[in-house]
């Protein structure tokens, strides 16, 4: 009787699930399926595009800048996450949900209005710099935009909630009474944080850690708006590569790269962490 | 080295809230002083203002002649054993025990972490992690971690209330014979009366923010000065009489159209010929007997109402003149067995019961 049910449920979740499944298997695995092959077919069968990574000046140069920008975003992410998530567990809970709120709302924002936003701001002709010139504190504007400032300023507002609310969520999970414990003890505000709450934060440290990193690598917008040209991320490299040089073989072979890093980085994730948690699915 | 407390006028105000209103309190060196009191009266702020958590509105803290008022709760190297223990829970057993000693760069950490564990009763634990012990290891650990660097005052803030109750029994044995060995002095916050009767040389009751009444757990128990604290200690009958005369230490009140006598303590104000008074009377102190008593003691006809049995006694409620009294008699001594719709007197002593003021 109960197995009979459970095959009828089984039945109708299979069903539900087929539409999705062959939308997806139509229009993203297969066409993702081409795009590996492609970096080891065009314009000629074999690992020549590969070669490349350790050949050409031109990719490992983008490929070092796309590691130096995605470093130092999620440094600074992480950093001012992990304040706004110390300060949202340490003030009044009204003034807790203000903050989570303002750290949401920021976003609910498109990407591209948040860039143009940026753009409009920091531009020689910009806001920032139009003040700064009619109060006489600096006579040429200053250059903050389609440069690494510009995209590292651009893509860490955009990650500041994916490194606040994972490290929010863990340090939820610390036991309020261990610092003053602690202090009790004779340490000083200090050596509690570094020696109890930095050690049992760690963990969240860890994974909103790599996590930023992931999404920043695969960044497209923010760096070809904030850089303007100039700073090229690997992202923006190899949509040049598909849509103007029509290097499709050069351009896959970086994707099929990114996306083998990003698989090895989620590997190394889920040594810290239930990867089903970070993505929410537990 | 063990150190005496003294609070002098300690207010701690949150908005319009008074948490602790001008407490002043003496601890004296060595002593085990149970702070007792509802759930909201006060008692756990005042134990963080002594630890030094949360900074006092108003008034001074002095360990011995020093004032602590300002100092961080660092530096007053109190030892303090938190509800929920708050253990580290990185960090093994004894890495927790070693963590106060490193910071006081101490030699020989492994040594006295083994010492401690002897002495609360955990040896060769020390590699465990917290959550691979027991409710009750973990509050010896936390015990061990808060005296292992020689406290001069030990606060605990009700670390018994979240183990069962026979675990309970064992850890107070434990906790008063640690007292006696160590010789520190200890404040114990608590909202448990028989913890507080059973384990401390002195008990301060607190209720909205007051010392309501302090002394010695028998004292207290045996001449509570308000009905708050003869109801929040044990089980209390409350006679609401008007006096009758007065005469010397003794005192005549009627209530419910009976005459009763009773000794009064020396000092006891507003009473008065005509004057309410409330008697406070422990169930245990009334004698139950079926033939009306030959002696001079108070007595009362009454019919018993409900019997329960609570293994060493029976608690009887027995509908009287005067209302509903509680009495326990004594279970398994040979005596009556009180069966309901029996009828029956009830008795006691002039000295048995005490005047109470009507307050909290």
């Amino acid at each position: 009787m109960r197995a009979d049910i459970d095959r009828r449920t089984l039945r109708i979740y299979w069903t539900l699930l087929a539409a999705p499944l062959l939308l997806l298997g139509l229009f993203y695995l297969y066409p993702l399926s081409k795009v590996l092959w492609l970096s080891v077919t065009a314009p000629s069968p074999g690992f020549a595009n590969f070669e490349k990574l350790y050949t050409s000046d031109a990719i490992q140069r983008i490929i070092w800048t796309t590691v130096r920008i995605c470093t130092i975003t999620t440094v600074l992410a992480l950093g001012l996450g992990y304040l706004i998530a110390y300060a949202a567990l340490h003030v009044r809970s009204r003034q807790e949900e203000i903050l989570l709120f303002l750290v949401l709302l920021g976003s609910w924002l498109s990407v591209l209005i948040r860039a143009f936003a940026w753009l409009t701001l920091l531009q020689s002709r910009g806001v920032i710099n139009t003040w700064l010139i009619e109060l006489g504190l600096i006579t040429a504007p200053l250059a903050m935009v389609r440069n690494e400032f510009g995209v590292v300023l651009g893509m860490v507002h955009y990650m500041v909630p994916y490194a606040a609310l994972p490290l929010y969520a863990n340090m939820k999970g610390i036991d309020p009474r261990l610092v003053p414990a602690a202090r009790g003890l004779g340490a000083t505000p200090t050596q509690a944080f570094a020696k109890i709450y930095l050690p049992m934060s760690a963990p969240g440290l860890i994974s909103s850690g790599i996590l930023v990193f992931i999404f920043s690598l695969g960044f497209y917008v923010t760096p070809a708006l904030l850089g303007g040209g100039r700073t090229v991320m690997i992202a923006e490299y190899i949509a040049l590569q598909i849509n103007d040089t029509l290097n499709w073989g050069l351009g896959t072979m970086l994707a099929t790269t990114l996306l083998l890093t990003i698989f090895g980085l989620l590997a190394l994730l889920a040594c810290f962490v239930d990867l089903r948690r970070v993505f929410g699915v537990k | 080295m063990a150190t005496s407390l003294r609070l002098d006028r300690i207010s701690k105000r949150y908005g319009e809230d008074l948490a602790v209103d001008s407490v002043s309190l003496e601890v004296g060196t060595g002593k085990f002083v149970t702070l007792l009191g509802p759930s909201g009266s006060g008692k756990t702020t005042l134990l963080m203002m002594i630890a030094g958590f949360v900074q006092p509105s108003a008034g001074r803290i002095f360990a011995g002649t020093q004032d602590i008022t300002a100092l961080p709760p660092e530096r007053r190297e109190f030892g303090m054993v938190f509800q929920g223990y708050a253990l580290f829970p990185n960090m093994t057993v004894a890495e927790n025990l070693a963590f106060p000693l490193r910071l006081r760069r101490v030699a020989a950490v492994a040594r006295e972490v083994a010492r401690m564990l002897d002495i609360v009763r955990l040896p060769g634990l020390g590699g465990r992690y917290p959550r691979e012990l027991s409710g009750g290891q973990q509050q010896r650990v936390a015990l061990a971690r808060a005296l292992i660097f020689n406290p001069k005052v030990l606060l605990l803030d009700e670390p018994l209330s979240a183990l069962d109750k026979r675990l309970r029994a064992g850890l107070q044995e434990e906790l008063r014979d640690l007292h006696q060995r160590l010789g520190t002095t200890f404040v114990f916050v608590t909202h448990d009366q028989d913890e507080a009767l059973s384990m401390s040389d002195e008990v301060v009751i607190i209720n909205h923010g007051r010392i309501v009444q302090q002394g010695t757990p028998k004292a207290l128990y045996n001449c509570p000065e308000t009905r708050f604290v003869a109801d929040f200690l044990g089980r209390s009958n409350f006679i609401e009489g008007r006096v009758e005369a007065l005469s010397g230490e003794r005192l005549a009140y009627h209530a419910g159209g009976h005459r009763f006598a009773q000794e009064m303590r020396s000092g006891t104000a507003g009473i008065a010929p005509g004057a309410g008074v409330l008697i406070g009377l422990r169930p245990e102190k009334i004698v139950l007997t079926a033939a009306e008593p030959a002696n001079d003691a108070n007595r009362l006809a009454g019919e018993v109402a409900s019997v329960s049995y609570e293994g060493a006694d029976y608690h009887v409620r027995v509908a009287t003149p005067i209302g509903s009294i509680q009495v326990a008699v004594p279970a398994g001594h040979g005596g009556m067995e009180p069966v309901g719709g029996a009828r029956l007197w009830l008795s006691w002593d002039p000295a048995a019961s005490v005047v109470l003021r009507d307050e909290g």
